[in-house]
């Protein structure tokens, strides 16, 4: 029997509240639970956004170096890392599961050759969606500097 | 005094709280605001956190632009000497230098106009924390590396992971660029092709 609960009707109708009530407590303390725990989401977000950011970065200058390099090879060896397309050592430390990718087109009227470099790593929403970068480079059989 | 000491107690008003309640309600409130100061700490050191990781990411890949542009640009490579990482002689006789400051935590980008040993232009790429840099060149590759530093103030090699100096290094990312570039590279300063004519 609680103090609350009086049968007088006079004393019902002035009844001062001298505290809360259990539910009142459990509601106040889900709706904070429920708050702190979308913000700990949040925070976890936030760290996997600065990695995401990162990744990024380094997966656009790694096109970048593996074009640059592809452009420096000789032709022999530049028809070995076509076929068998790598990451650099340094993108594969970084770059958690990096795999490389070449997609080429025939020669156009200048003897330029298209070759795309796709990049894609293990990151949530990354893999089937590549990062591209194409270039057009003299092709093997053709002479000339570019 | 008299409904006090009414034997019924269900009957009475309560008057104040007991000790129990007090320390309750003050365990709880504490609680509260326990977790709400964490959470605050927290987002904030996650916000300093971030715009100080993207400040050096936005800096490494300027950085990186500026040095594949230089190097396709230049006609010769200069060994490094003292703090200069590099030197690159470009077609008109000018010379850009690349400098890695004394603290480490900057690099410097200086154009020298031909024949002009003050600079005509200045660039710096500062990064939160000191970081080492290294320049290579193996014939027309050249290459440039960012990365933590080791004890002796070199590139730390990949395997070796060395202790943090403070716990707010603890948290910070390194550094981690490299760009691989080729040596004259820009099609502004070769030769016409078979057929074309200059304007």
């Amino acid at each position: 029997m609680t103090p609350y609960r009086t049968t007088s009707r006079a004393s019902r109708a002035n009844k001062q509240r001298r505290g809360i009530t259990l539910f009142e407590l459990l509601v106040s303390f889900g709706i904070l639970s429920v708050i702190v725990s979308v913000s700990a989401g949040l925070l976890v977000r936030h760290g996997r956004l600065l990695v995401s950011g990162r990744n990024q970065r380094l997966a656009v200058e790694e096109l970048a170096n593996r074009m640059e390099l592809l452009h420096a090879l000789p032709p022999a060896d530049r028809e070995a890392f076509l076929a068998a397309p790598a990451p650099s050592p340094f993108a594969a430390a970084h770059l958690p599961g990096a795999t490389l990718a070449v997609v080429t087109a025939a020669p156009d009227d200048d003897g330029l050759q298209r070759i795309e470099l796709a990049i894609e790593w293990n990151e949530p929403g990354r893999r089937g969606h590549p990062l591209r970068l194409a270039g057009w480079l003299p092709s093997a059989s053709g002479e000339g500097s570019p | 005094m008299r409904p006090m000491k009414r034997p019924i107690s269900g009957r009475r008003l309560p008057r104040g709280i007991s000790l129990v309640e007090l320390l309750m309600a003050m365990g709880g409130v504490s609680l509260v605001i326990t977790s709400s100061a964490m959470l605050l700490h927290g987002v904030m050191r996650a916000q300093s956190e971030s715009r100080r990781f993207f400040d050096d990411e936005r800096t490494s890949a300027r950085l990186a632009r500026q040095f594949r542009a230089d190097v396709h640009a230049a006609a010769q490579v200069g060994a490094p000497a003292g703090d200069r990482l590099v030197a690159f002689t470009l077609p008109d006789g000018g010379t850009i230098e690349y400098r890695h400051t004394a603290d480490h935590r900057q690099i410097e980008r200086r154009l020298l106009a031909p024949g002009n040993p003050t600079p005509t232009a200045r660039e710096d790429y500062s990064l939160a924390g000191p970081c080492a840099a290294v320049v290579t060149v193996a014939e027309r590759q050249i290459t440039l590396e960012l990365g933590p530093e080791g004890i002796d103030g070199k590139l730390a090699s990949p395997g070796t992971v060395l202790p943090p100096r403070s716990p707010a290094e603890a948290k910070r990312k390194p550094p981690a660029l490299v760009v691989e570039a080729v040596l004259g590279h820009d099609l502004r300063f070769l030769p016409a092709r078979d057929g074309e004519t200059r304007p």
